[in-house]
């Protein structure tokens, strides 16, 4: 899978999950606390939704926000699981 | 009077309860808070109170000294402010002795009706809860503040004037928790000075050790403090606290009734306990020994923080056959912690 295709898959999860963010004007390069509030659970709940988009698993460990800074780093770890 | 003052604050390093965010909001990385810190928030404790919002059964967990840290900690001075003397000063006016007091330097805490500033409409029901205030603005009429409710997590934000007014002016004594305890039929707010130019406490290596023993061995810390408060008896102290908060989180996964609170206290439990173990480290007082720091982090610290997200995963999906795993995360991180705390004890008494 591309990763331009990984992206748009991802902005839909964001769309189906935050629903509070405008998923199309989401900047994915962004801090993605500083500029979208996102918390600790918030990021749990796209990743397990983004687990069943792709078919791919994240370790508990992998869930920490503390991970990632910004949803593109979320895409590029997903790109590594499916690619992998 | 000015129109608009911003006390400093720091994101903290812990936010799991309302008074440890508000203390390290204020103080932050201090070097002489710091070693207050170290010295203390070592015992783990827990004990089964009623939730002051559902009134459901809940497992109370912090670290001590809990919210005695607001009165306790050196670096600041507390002033407990009745609502009578609130009243007598500023003709019943809160915003203006808010106001007073964050021009003369004071943070403000207390318990505000929360309903009130995030619901419009009324309501039939409150949610007394406490709200640091460190700054204002007259003109926007807002107030700087520290708090969960809003962002659905713990967050440096803004609520306007007519919010905290009216936050305030419902609260009854009965609700006012902050005073409840100990001044039955009394409300009110702490103003809270920062107190932190002058060193007046040296890390405590004895304390430390003592507490370390404690903790292992799960003794009643809070017996040394019996000549303020000797009424509880129920409380769960140290290692016991790892089996106490794994029984309570099976049953959540049973009943589909979740609540992370006491598995992020043990995690910033663990966040404290790496850092102290660095700092002895870097100023003489154990060994250099970074393999032990890195696996404290990666044995103990990692597997409370996977146990956190294993749970909120379960929470979301609904997912219980992750049982095991949660069970595994627990049992490892205790078995490590055992093993490295015991070297560092031993370390220390042989000093």
């Amino acid at each position: 899978m591309q990763k331009q295709e990984i992206k748009d898959k991802f902005v839909e999860v964001i769309s189906d999950n935050l629903t509070e963010l405008d998923a199309d004007s989401v900047d994915v390069t962004a801090n993605f606390v500083e500029n979208y509030d996102v918390n600790s659970i918030q990021l749990i709940q796209l990743l397990v939704a983004a687990e069943e988009t792709f078919n791919v698993q994240f370790d508990d460990r992998e869930l920490a926000l503390s991970k990632y800074q910004s949803f593109e780093d979320v895409i590029d770890k997903i790109d590594s699981k499916v690619n992998e | 009077m000015a129109d608009r003052k911003i006390l400093p604050v720091k994101y903290p390093k812990i936010t799991s309860w309302q008074w440890h965010a508000t203390l390290f909001s204020i103080l932050g990385d201090d070097e002489n808070f710091k070693k207050w810190v170290f010295s203390n928030y070592i015992q783990l404790r827990c004990y089964h109170i009623t939730e002051i919002f559902t009134g459901d059964d809940m497992l109370f967990t912090d670290i001590m000294p809990g919210s005695s840290s607001l009165k306790e900690c050196p670096y600041i001075i507390t002033s407990l402010m009745t609502k009578g003397q609130i009243d007598s000063y500023c003709g019943g006016d809160v915003l203006d002795f808010i106001i007073k007091t964050i021009d003369m330097g004071g943070y403000v805490y207390g318990v505000f009706d929360e309903a009130k500033i995030i619901c419009d409409v009324e309501l039939d029901y409150k949610f007394p809860h406490e709200l640091f205030i460190y700054g204002y603005d007259k003109e926007k009429k807002i107030f700087n503040v520290g708090d969960f409710t809003f962002n659905e997590k713990y967050a440096h934000t803004t609520v306007t004037f007519d919010e905290v007014e009216r936050g305030y002016n419902v609260i009854a004594p009965k609700d006012d928790h902050m005073f409840k305890d100990d001044y039955k039929g009394v409300r009110g707010l702490y103003v809270i000075w920062k107190n932190n130019e002058t060193p007046y406490y040296e890390l405590d290596v004895k304390l430390i050790t003592r507490t370390l023993h404690e903790y292992l061995e799960c003794l009643d810390t809070k017996d040394h403090f019996r000549m303020m408060r000797n009424r509880f008896d129920d409380t769960i102290f140290g290692l016991d606290v790892y089996d106490t908060v794994y029984e309570q989180t099976m049953k959540q996964v049973d009943t589909g009734d979740f609540d992370i609170r006491a598995i992020h206290i043990m995690y910033d439990h663990k966040v404290l306990m790496y850092n102290r173990i660095k700092y002895m480290m870097e100023h003489g007082l154990l060994k250099d020994n970074q393999a032990m720091v890195e696996e404290y982090g990666n044995e103990v610290m990692e597997n409370i923080l996977a146990a956190r997200n294993l749970l909120i995963r379960i929470s979301i999906s609904g997912q219980t056959e992750y049982k095991e795993r949660f069970k595994g995360y627990f049992e490892n991180a205790k078995k490590k912690e055992v093993e490295i705390l015991n070297k560092v004890l031993a370390e220390l008494e042989g000093r």
